[in-house]
């Protein structure tokens, strides 16, 4: 009896145990995501997963690479790490955020560089409008790139646009996944370099595994046939360092949850062009960083990874953009931007947070500074970036210039030729100093919009004109110069070759071709240019490197660091970069107060106005001693009249 | 807030002058007073002086009230750009001027006797005499007026050495403001009771 009513019950819990584990094992994707309090290290002692969901081994023969999805996604949420800021460039849903650094289609054959980003930042064009499809942007910008997103993204079945090429080679170079060990694996074997070394050679499946210096790989997909089968050859070799496993086949790996600055720098360093090279080392690096903090102790995130980009000013002040600030909840991350530290955050949930002095940060007195300074610039603007001189200098960057390649694939990459410390308006209204570059390329022009071709095709159709040499052409990676005569051949050959793109009793789209600001169309013949806003140079917030306090503009009662009638703050030039010769006089530099949108006028004469202030100091502080004296002359008098008449009384 | 209150302020002290010019009763001079403003009397050169630096104080404030508090006033806007700069190149010469005229005109604006008696009457809340001199309330404003300046105008100067942080700044700042518009009120009052008494004795 007992028994028998015993078993409907067991049954019972069972059934509730195995609904319970399904539904735990569904919620468990993100398992490790949690935070239970504690805040030691946890130790990743893992077994490692191919992209099958396989365990390797020390013993396998034939091992295949490491797949994050799998190996990461045991424990971590991937789908919603891939939603995070680094992961969803390619979405044409992502949000746009302040204006940032884009990705840069060079060209030293068509004379192009073209910012492309899919975040709609003014001044981008999307890949796609450039015929950028994800594998050929993983193509030219694998060398650094976290993965994910454009790494996974192959051609559906059905997608008649795809390059036929595609479908074949996607199998055999895999899934560039997202490559978590990029940032969190704190072990110094960790090699990007390693991974764009495989990425160049379209190994992407493999270029976490090699970077992670977990293993060896022999093998170049790009240059195995289309129809290589990668289930059954095995022409790329993996080989796995077998004593990183333990007799569990379990690999340590030294992940940490805040990752070491020099993960970041692999994408995200800066390199001054005017002491590159061997004087490399007379630079400083970031007070910040200088002082013992990472880039992780500001620029934070939660499981969705949506970094906090440190922003320079209050949430509150962004200016643009609701749906940015909303993905951040600003209350949350108030005292992550300078003014949050620094100053505290009148908005922030914490009360603490409201104090500033969040990790120490010093509460800065900004002695002799009137308080119309903070609403007119932003912190970076005196304090971030190098220090301003007469003329911008040049800089490179990581992820355009692709810096940090050792070896034979370092490549000494020039252009675009990024200009620094521009100082410019951002979307807030404030002045802050910002990299730009002019971009440069062959376009449309229809109503007014320009699109832009892409440069394969200008390539293409126009090879004489633009004097391609046939040999090593990709090796050239400066400016060649580019006179009008070759223009007007250029644009002539693109005439024509756009009709079909007009709508019915449209006009027909104009060739066009945009640098160094201007717009080139042909005129009868005759090539005139024009200012365009498609030929407005590209610009984006720079806040890094923080400079000392000492070194920043305006320290000490230093006006003239900016109110003098020689300040490169308001009158430095810009350089105008472009392939094309100036003609007929013009400027190769701007003056800095057309980005900033200030009156040059005004501010010479209120530069000048500064040479007769300490005058103005003595001449004042003299009439008002003096002014005090009599005062104090004719009080001390009434005192004794005072004192007289009390003492008749 | 600071609007609100120059609003009013100045609105009550332009209303009493009105009142004070159409109820008050007329006050008549002392005996063997005569009725002499700065720039009446004998013409030396130093008359001259004086009276060129009053009107030059006079006009030089009138110019920084209208471009410190027009556009803070009417707009809502803090004062800027070549508003700005008239308003700081000009506070000198309002400043030097009311040196020179503290040093040549203060005597003559010294309470006497009888503005003793008066001050002490009133603060007794006393009904003034009518015989009394009406000496007292120009004289007050004017020292309250130079009194006012140096605030308003050390707060400026100040502030233009790496002496005070942001908080300091905006304390200056508020101070200035404040001085400046007591400033103007009193100088008002005083420009008022003056050229009352001018009329009453001419």
């Amino acid at each position: 009896m007992k028994i028998r009513s015993i078993r409907p019950l067991c049954f019972l819990v069972l059934l509730a145990g195995g609904v319970v584990s399904a539904n735990s094992a569904e919620k468990g994707k993100g398992l490790g995501d949690g935070h239970d309090g504690s805040l030691a290290a946890i130790t990743h002692l893992i077994s490692l997963y191919d992209e099958k969901g396989i365990a390797i081994k020390a013993t396998d023969k034939q091992p295949r690479p490491v797949s994050m999805l799998k190996t990461c996604g045991e424990c971590h949420n991937y789908d919603e790490i891939a939603a995070g800021w680094h992961f969803h460039s390619g979405s044409t849903n992502s949000l746009a955020g302040r204006v940032g650094e884009p990705w840069v289609l060079t060209d030293s054959g068509s004379r192009s560089q073209i910012p492309m980003s899919n975040r709609a930042w003014k001044g981008t064009y999307s890949p796609s409008d450039l015929a950028i499809s994800p594998w050929k942007f993983l193509k030219r910008f694998s060398s650094h790139y976290p993965g994910g997103n454009y790494g996974e993204m192959p051609p559906a079945d059905d997608d008649e646009d795809a390059d036929p090429e595609e479908f074949l080679r996607w199998p055999i170079s895999g899934q560039y996944e997202i490559n978590c060990l990029a940032c969190h694996h704190a072990d110094s074997r960790q090699d990007q370099s390693g991974a764009a070394l495989q990425a160049a050679r379209q190994n992407y499946r493999w270029a976490a595994t090699v970077a992670s210096g977990l293993a060896t790989v022999k093998g170049n997909a790009s240059e195995l046939d289309e129809f290589y089968d990668p289930e059954t050859e095995y022409k790329i070799r993996t080989t796995y360092d077998k004593s990183r496993f333990d007799a569990n086949n379990k690999v340590f790996l030294d992940i940490v949850r805040k990752p070491p600055a020099s993960r970041c720098y692999f994408c995200h360093s800066t390199q001054d062009m005017d002491t590159p090279g061997k004087s490399e080392w007379t630079h400083n690096e970031d007070i910040h960083l200088a002082s013992g903090m990472t880039c992780a102790d500001c620029h934070r995130n939660g499981v969705d990874h949506m970094i906090t980009r440190g922003d320079i000013e209050s949430l509150s002040d962004l200016g643009s953009d609701a749906a940015y600030a909303k993905a951040y909840e600003p209350t949350n991350v108030a005292a992550l931007s300078c003014q949050g530290c620094h100053l505290g955050d009148a908005a922030a949930a914490d009360p603490a947070a409201r104090l500033g002095g969040h990790l120490g940060a010093p509460i800065p007195a900004h002695k002799g500074l009137p308080p119309i300074h903070f609403e007119k610039l932003s912190c970076t603007s005196c304090h971030s970036g190098s220090f301003p001189k007469d003329k911008t200098g040049r800089v490179r960057t990581s992820r355009i210039h692709k810096l940090g390649l050792h070896g034979r694939h370092a490549i000494n990459k020039k252009l675009p030729h990024v200009l620094t410390p521009v100082f410019a308006r951002m979307d807030n209204g404030k002045i802050a100093p910002h990299n730009l570059f002019w971009p440069a390329y062959w376009g449309t022009l229809a109503k007014g919009k320009v699109s832009a071709i892409p440069p394969d095709l200008v390539k293409e159709l126009a090879p004489d004109a633009l004097g391609l040499e046939q040999k090593n052409v990709e090796r050239v990676n400066d400016w060649k110069p580019l006179s009008e005569k070759q223009i007007a051949g250029v644009l002539k050959q693109l005439v024509g070759e756009f009709d079909g793109e007009a709508e019915e009793g449209q006009p027909k789209p104009e060739p066009v071709y945009i640098a160094g600001g201007r717009l080139y169309r042909s005129s009868n013949g005759v090539i005139v240019s024009e200012d365009h806003e498609a030929a407005e140079a590209y610009k984006w917030p720079i806040a890094h490197n923080v400079r000392p306090a000492a070194q920043s503009l305006g320290a000490n009662g230093r006006c003239a660091d900016c109110h003098d009638t020689n300040s490169p703050f308001i009158f430095g030039q810009v350089e105008v970069d472009s392939p094309v010769a100036p003609q007929g006089g013009r400027d190769t530099t701007r003056e800095m107060v057309e980005f900033e949108g200030l009156d040059r006028g005004y501010y010479q004469m209120f530069a000048f106005t500064f040479l007769f202030r300490p005058w103005l100091k003595v001449v004042v502080i003299l009439s008002c001693v003096l002014l005090g004296m009599v005062l104090l002359l004719y009080a001390l008098k009434g005192l004794d009249a005072v004192i007289k008449a009390a003492g008749k009384k | 807030m600071f609007p609100t209150i120059s609003w009013v302020s100045l609105s009550l002290v332009l209303v009493g002058i009105v009142v004070h010019w159409l109820v008050s009763p007329r006050p008549r001079l002392a005996k063997g007073e005569t009725a002499k403003s700065i720039c009446d009397g004998e013409r030396s050169a130093l008359a001259k002086l004086k009276c060129l630096a009053c009107r030059l104080a006079l006009g030089s404030l009138l110019v920084l009230f209208v471009s410190g508090f027009a556009e803070r006033l009417l707009f809502g806007e803090p004062i800027h750009g070549y508003t700005l700069m008239l308003h700081v190149g000009l506070a000198p010469v309002f400043v030097v001027c009311l040196g020179f005229i503290v040093i040549t005109w203060g005597q003559q604006c010294l309470l006497n006797e009888n503005d003793r008696k008066r001050m002490a009457s009133l603060l007794r809340l006393n009904k003034p005499d009518t015989t009394d001199t009406p000496d007292l309330g120009w004289k007050l404003t004017f020292w309250l007026a130079i009194f006012l300046a140096v605030p308003a105008s050390l707060s400026m100067v100040l502030s233009m050495f790496p002496i005070f942080g942001t908080h300091g700044q905006e304390t200056l700042l508020c101070l200035h403001q404040y001085s400046s518009l007591a400033l103007t009120l009193v100088a008002m009052i005083h420009i008022h009771l003056v050229i009352r008494r001018k009329a009453l004795c001419s």
